[in-house]
């Protein structure tokens, strides 16, 4: 086929394709080498790393797709995690049902409270909506503690959880847990990309942008909107779930109302409305504090203070977010899709005349 | 494909929108709606579509009771809508947001949407097919893949009458699409407007404010004043009406009368 011809679109569905561009499917054949090759020379603790973000990324997805396509605020993020790892818990401890029953499981139940969560919106917008989810966080929570007093060995100590065992396999290493999280992170995203390029994305969307023109146009609000709460809160389950199991312990401390706004860090900081932006937001945002403890070792000793640390991470979450809205407003994604469109047009920069500068 | 509405009583507590009103539309029928401002053009067009539900009357489009149905079925029933100030999806592309229009012909559910294989692969695609045609119809080839916010105003509100084609429509509302367009562009609009009476089979609700155009181009006259029809008829006839012409420009006594 002559180059030209691979240009023309002879397919409808073409308009529809996620790597349209020509480099974009050799970018995405080198990420998958890397990616895979990444657990062979790289260190265990950077693997634990790269662990923890792709676990954040999976509840990312969910937070982007209701949040950043369907418009829909929540502070409810981190009651939904620990829905996951407390149906997990229970699961185990009560049940002793496997790892491979159990994260579906922890995604169901995810799910139907999703729905329940996302009950007001049906009447409430914006920020009267955020409250109501708060209000649910909160609700969960006092449910876990009850749960934790009751049945966990110590109250602070929270509950252990052994490996996962899948058929004569046990996932202990990072290293296993490294290569399961990738192909389920790529499995969702790309679940999550099909979603946003059809029906069910676009009616989101349109809810998004202009509800009641999205209505007289035969999306149901109700149905839709729904939909969106108990995608995402099943994402998120299944996230808690997983870090539940790779974390070998539930304990209910950590799901705190900070890790709700962390969750929402790492929506603005990938970028509104971009699944990409989802999992560079998730990357960043679980990344900041450990780059900031390897900047804290390059200071002089007697700056050096433990405490200190903690306080300047959780900042610079909240600094990121605030230089984010104010700067680059569509996050992480768009300053990737600006370099894209710059290299569409390479070498033919736009370049304003030296006389129009200044 | 006829539309029938009777009766129709649109009342805000003390405040009457729609009194009585009763107006018709047939298949390939052009009606204009014309009335001062505040006379319920716009809620009469809300009332068919659903967002106003009517105190008393009915309106019928073929068997269907349009005033029982809930919102969001009424696209089904084959109602197209052009929003006044077009209010498009602004973040979605063109394309989208016709795509949207076609929402309820498509049938693709989460679980086949995220796999994108097989029905939803097909329902896509005939999707696509149809929404080219309309673009190819509306001439909007240089816009598909544009933002609607990134649109000229012209384009967007050529871009609203698009999206209401998406879905096929029998009944076409549209609410002022010309208001606030260039020249060439209204001479454009006129156009589509013919070719979408002659070619694609529907009836059309007007509501105009350019009485040059409204008796150049439509089949029928309803004007509507203070919520009620003062005249129904042929654009030649009904221009003439002392009414009429009293309803648009006022009398002399009544313009120099004291206020109520």
């Amino acid at each position: 086929m002559s180059s030209i011809g691979r240009n023309l679109r002879t397919d409808y569905l073409q308009a529809n394709e996620v790597f349209h561009r020509p480099y974009q499917q050799v970018l995405i054949v080198f990420v998958i080498i890397i990616a895979a090759l990444i657990p062979a020379v790289s260190s265990n603790f950077f693997v634990h790393l790269l662990n923890l973000s792709f676990l954040a990324a999976i509840g990312a997805l969910g937070l982007m797709l209701l949040t950043g396509f369907c418009g829909q605020i929540s502070l409810g993020h981190a009651a939904f995690l620990a829905i996951g790892g407390f149906t997990t818990v229970i699961l185990i401890v009560h049940v002793g049902a496997p790892f491979i029953v159990v994260v579906p499981a922890s995604a169901l139940s995810g799910a139907l409270l999703g729905f329940i969560v996302g009950l007001p919106s049906l009447r409430f917008r914006g920020v009267y909506l955020a409250i109501s989810t708060l209000a649910m966080h909160y609700a969960i929570i006092f449910l876990a503690t009850f749960y934790q007093t009751k049945f966990g060995q110590a109250a602070t100590a929270g509950i252990p959880i052994p490996d996962p065992t899948i058929g004569p396999f046990t996932l202990s290493g990072d290293r296993e847990w490294y290569y399961l999280l990738l192909v389920l992170l790529a499995l969702l995203t790309a679940g999550c990309v099909n979603l946003v390029r059809t029906r069910p994305g676009r009616a989101w969307m349109a809810i998004r942008d202009r509800d009641i023109a999205a209505e007289t146009f035969g999306v149901n609000l109700a149905r839709y909107k729904l939909l969106a709460f108990v995608v995402s809160s099943s994402l998120a389950s299944m996230s808690g779930s997983l870090l539940a199991y790779y974390s070998n312990v539930v304990t209910v401390e950590k799901y705190t109302l900070d890790l709700a706004v962390i969750y929402v860090a790492m929506v603005i900081v990938g970028g509104m409305g971009s699944i990409l932006g989802a999992l560079l937001g998730a990357l960043f945002i679980t990344l900041l504090p450990f780059g900031i403890d390897a900047l804290f070792d390059y200071l002089p000793r007697e700056w050096r203070f433990g405490s200190t640390l903690f306080g300047v991470q959780v900042g610079a979450v909240g600094v990121c977010i605030i230089v984010f809205l104010l700067f680059e407003p569509k996050g992480l994604a768009e300053i990737w899709r600006r370099a894209e469109t710059y290299f569409d047009r390479w070498p033919f920069r736009y370049r304003p005349l030296e006389s129009a500068r200044r | 494909m006829s539309l029938k509405v009777e009766q129709l009583t649109l009342r805000f507590g003390g405040l009457t929108a729609l009194n009585n009103v009763s107006l018709g539309a047939e298949q390939r029928e052009l009606v204009a709606i014309v009335g001062p401002n505040g006379a319920g053009k716009t809620a009469l067009l809300n009332c068919i579509n659903g967002v106003y539900r009517p105190c008393t009357g009915s309106i019928r489009l073929d068997e269907s009771d349009l005033t029982t149905i809930p919102v969001d079925r009424i696209a089904l029933a084959g109602v197209g809508r052009v929003f006044q100030h077009a209010e498009l999806f602004p973040h979605m592309t063109v394309t989208e947001n016709l795509l949207v229009g076609r929402h309820l012909l498509m049938h693709t559910g989460i679980f086949s949407g995220a796999l994108y294989f097989g029905r939803a692969r097909r329902d896509e695609r005939e999707a696509r097919k149809a929404v080219e045609r309309i673009i190819d119809f509306v001439e909007l080839y240089r816009y598909r893949d544009v933002p609607a916010a990134n649109l000229p105003y012209g384009v967007q509100k050529l871009v609203g009458v698009a999206r209401a084609l998406a879905l096929d429509p029998k009944l076409l509302l549209l609410d002022e699409p010309s208001t606030g367009l260039m020249r060439e562009e209204k001479e454009n609009f006129a156009r589509f407007l013919l070719r979408m009476r002659h070619e694609l089979n529907m009836a059309i609700l007007w509501v105009e404010h350019d009485m040059q155009m409204v008796t150049d181009l439509a089949d029928r006259i309803v004007v509507l004043n203070y919520g009620e029809v003062i005249a129904d008829g042929a654009p030649e006839d009904v221009r003439q009406l002392p009414k009429v012409i009293e309803a648009y420009i006022g009398s002399g006594e009544r313009a120099l009368a004291p206020a109520n």
